[in-house]
């Protein structure tokens, strides 16, 4: 008989995407200086592999455009942070404290790069958000256009990045064994627990 | 040829360091209503995993020992063959909602989607576990914004839509009220009369005791005691075991050691109704 | 006693009295943004505005102006504002209009905010659209019709049913919390530390859920390889509205040809 667990994938997906939504909807709820809207893409990413994170990247800007239509012009930056997840997760890179600050700050530093490339191509450098003032503010104060897309989208990106990454190390410590035996970069962690 | 049947099955969960079932042999037959009781923790819910074909192929580990299902090992069906064969339901009522269907009438029918049947025949088959159960006023409520209870009755009529032979429920009634769970009773019932093999794990003692034709006793993966209902119920032993035994079988056993034992070992409250009141008379005439 | 109509209503295609929101969903994504890509090759803000009227009288037409004109003018109204200021007041050209600090109001910089907010004005416009003119349920079914798996429908109206169950668990979480006298208000370490006991036990419930759910959808056949049938369904695409879709997109496309000739 097939093996069943592409169906617990399957499952997975939609909460990823769901947790994006309610994690940034928290962080404003709290009033945090924060987004962490992409905990959802970081931890199934991270934790059932690249394809299952780019899936989740991508359907939670498909979902979230409804209401943030910039965000769609972003969607190689959402599929970017789930397939940056699951490739360092493999690398081992969620299953320690200073271990995942590392690849918060790599992925923050890899979509900043892209979200500023896409900024600077399709928006002439202003971000869609708060970074679109920050850049604008740089700009104003004669720093070049380009200089000033990277500065603000980089710095906007590693500041939210971290943190999102050791929230996501923090739930993935806590799923149970039996969950992680079934999914794709499970034995990872499970090998990194046992040492 | 046995309906289903277990062969020397052994079975030890990914890292788990002891087997959760051990040489478990069993022949199940066609038509009856097997009660599956025992301890927390003793393995029952795994039981039911194997039957449904869900290890070791969805949770992994090691199965030795065979289990055929109508006489093909289970390592041999497909799944959507198992699926059509098999119905599963258990306790929680969330989960076993799809959350992708706007009606209850759509949920019903997505087992059937999935099997490919045809629309009249769904139709027709969703119409009809709607009346069986009692549905009818649900059919065009929202799934996701029913009540615990009434979310079990969909469960329930999702899976007899599929019209398996086989049901395998696992402690269908633990979040539902008296009410509730009389009603699920009855439609256990129901199934029963229709002819289904049933296997179901089931705390409140009494409803097995009641509704099985036989009962299985699991005590950390072993299989310590099987036998017709009235037979395992009339041993007291089996409290150590863990197990409860109805109020009605105690009492059963407290006039046999009063040396007044009834003619035949009463576990229901009606089998003893009927002993008492046939004593009672007996009594009079003297 | 149940529903006949309601029963019957199964046994027909689903349509509704307005031919454009019977279009098929496809077909209406498609017409929707060719015309959001004639932007792209005019480069006139005028143009843009025209368009995005289009989109307003699409939506008279498909019987949903109510529903259209709240949404759009809550995310037109912000963004392209947005959009507009930043642009206006930061982007560094040759022809000064105003300058004090860090302000530095240019032609330039006025030309491209207005060319980029009307843009996306049309962007709001089509994505708007397409929520209201199109059903999760519909746009999956004509997917599954050019021959997605229905693993994909799966995914897309799960995420939409759980981002809707997940904010009410917060809201219930959040108000827990705070009566157990976990402090969510306070300066900001006080409040990073209320997130996390927030979020965990919802997203840890949830993954949980999922390892049940896939034993129940299994037992729903889910993983069947056969393949599946709907019961609710769509007509099949009439010849007619073939032709219109094609004649739009060449249409457009004979306009975008224009715009860049021109
Ligand atoms: N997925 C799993 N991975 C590892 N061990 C498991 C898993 N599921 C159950 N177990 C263990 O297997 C044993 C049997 O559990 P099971 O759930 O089958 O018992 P049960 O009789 O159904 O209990 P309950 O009455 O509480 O429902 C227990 O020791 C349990 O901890
Ligand atoms: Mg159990």
């Amino acid at each position: 008989m097939k093996n069943r667990n592409m169906g617990l994938l399957i499952f997975l997906i939609p909460i990823g995407v769901a947790v994006n939504f309610v994690g940034g909807q928290i962080a404003v709820l709290l009033k945090l200086p924060l987004f962490l809207d992409t905990i959802g893409t970081f931890t199934i990413g991270a934790i059932a592999g690249p394809f299952a994170g780019i899936l989740v990247g991508l359907l939670t800007c498909l979902s979230i455009s409804i209401t943030n239509p910039q965000s769609l012009f972003y969607v190689i930056n959402f599929m970017l942070m789930g397939l940056l997840a699951g490739y360092l997760a493999k690398k081992g890179f969620f299953t320690t404290v200073p271990k995942t600050i590392g690849a918060g700050a790599i992925m923050g530093l890899i979509v900043g790069i892209s979200g500023s490339l896409i900024s600077y191509f399709l928006f002439n450098g202003f971000g869609v958000s708060g970074t679109g003032v920050l850049g604008g503010i740089l700009m104003g104060s004669g720093v070049p256009v380009w200089a000033s897309a990277f500065i603000s989208n980089m710095s906007v990106d590693i500041i939210d990045k971290v943190p999102t990454a050791l929230v996501a190390y923090l739930i993935i410590r806590n799923i149970p064994q039996k969950t992680l035996v079934k999914l794709p970069n499970g034995n990872v962690f499970l090998n990194a627990y046992k040492k | 040829m046995s309906y289903i049947e277990l062969k020397n099955v052994s079975y030890r969960y990914p890292l788990a360091e002891a087997d959760a079932l051990k040489n478990i042999n069993y022949a199940f037959e066609e038509g009856k209503l097997y009660g599956i009781i025992g301890e927390n923790g003793g393995g029952k819910t795994t039981f039911c995993d194997l039957i449904k074909g869900l290890i070791p192929s969805f949770y992994g580990g090691d199965l030795t020992g065979e289990v055929f299902i109508k006489g093909k090992e289970i390592r041999e069906w497909e799944s959507s063959a198992l699926a059509s064969t098999i119905g599963y339901i258990f306790q929680n009522p969330f989960t076993q909602i799809s959350g992708i269907k706007e009606t209850v009438f759509e949920e019903i029918a997505l087992g059937l989607e999935n099997l490919g049947v045809e629309r009249e025949e769904i139709i027709d088959r969703v119409i009809n576990v709607v009346k069986q159960l009692k549905i009818e006023h649900l059919v065009k409520n929202n799934p996701n914004k029913l009540s615990g209870g009434q979310r079990q009755r969909v469960a329930f009529a999702s899976i007899i839509a599929m019209e398996t032979d086989i049901l395998v429920i696992d402690e269908p009634t633990s979040q539902l009220d008296p009410k509730g769970t009389s009603d699920i009773f009855e439609i256990i019932h129901l199934l029963k009369e229709q002819g289904k093999t049933i296997l179901l794990v089931e705390h409140k003692i009494d409803l097995i005791a009641e509704y099985a034709d036989e009962v299985l006793v699991i005590k950390q993966g072993e299989l310590i005691t099987n036998g017709k209902t009235s037979d395992v119920f009339s041993d007291v032993n089996l409290l150590n075991e863990g197990v409860n035994i109805p109020q009605i079988a105690l009492l059963s056993n407290d006039m046999k050691e009063q040396g007044k034992p009834f003619d035949t070992f009463a576990i229901t409250r009606s089998q003893a109704r009927e002993q008492i009141l046939k004593k009672g008379s007996e009594k009079i005439c003297h | 006693m149940m529903d006949e109509t309601f029963i019957n209503s199964y046994r027909s295609p689903q349509l509704s009295k307005n031919w454009l929101l019977n279009l098929n969903p496809l077909n209406k994504i498609n017409i929707y943004i060719a015309l959001g890509l004639i932007t792209l090759f005019f480069q006139h803000w005028q143009v843009n505005v025209v368009i995005t009227l289009v989109f307003i009288l699409l939506a008279v037409a498909a019987g949903c102006f109510k529903s259209f004109i709240g949404p759009f003018l809550k995310l037109g109204l912000v963004i392209g504002p947005f959009f507009f200021i930043v642009r206006a007041i930061f982007w560094p050209g040759e022809n000064m209009i105003f300058n004090y600090g860090i302000i530095n109001i240019t032609q330039e910089g006025i030309d491209l905010g207005i060319q980029y907010a009307t843009i996306m004005l049309v962007v709001c416009g089509i994505l708007v659209l397409c929520t209201v003119t199109i059903k999760a349920e519909d746009l999956t079914y004509s997917l599954e019709k050019i021959g997605v798996p229905h693993n994909v429908s799966f995914m897309i109206l799960s995420s939409l049913q759980l981002i809707i169950d997940l904010k009410d668990k917060t809201k219930v979480i959040m108000d827990s919390q705070r009566s157990r006298g976990i402090e969510t208000e306070g300066n900001v370490f006080v409040r990073i530390k209320a997130f996390v006991p927030v979020l965990s036990p919802l997203f840890l419930g949830a993954i949980s859920g999922a390892e049940e759910k896939t034993i129940a959808m299994d037992a729903r056949a889910f993983s069947s390889a056969n393949p599946n049938t709907h019961l609710r369904f769509l007509r099949p695409t009439p010849a007619l509205e073939k032709i219109l879709v094609i004649l739009v997109d060449i249409l457009i496309l004979g306009l975008i040809i224009l715009g860049v000739v021109l």
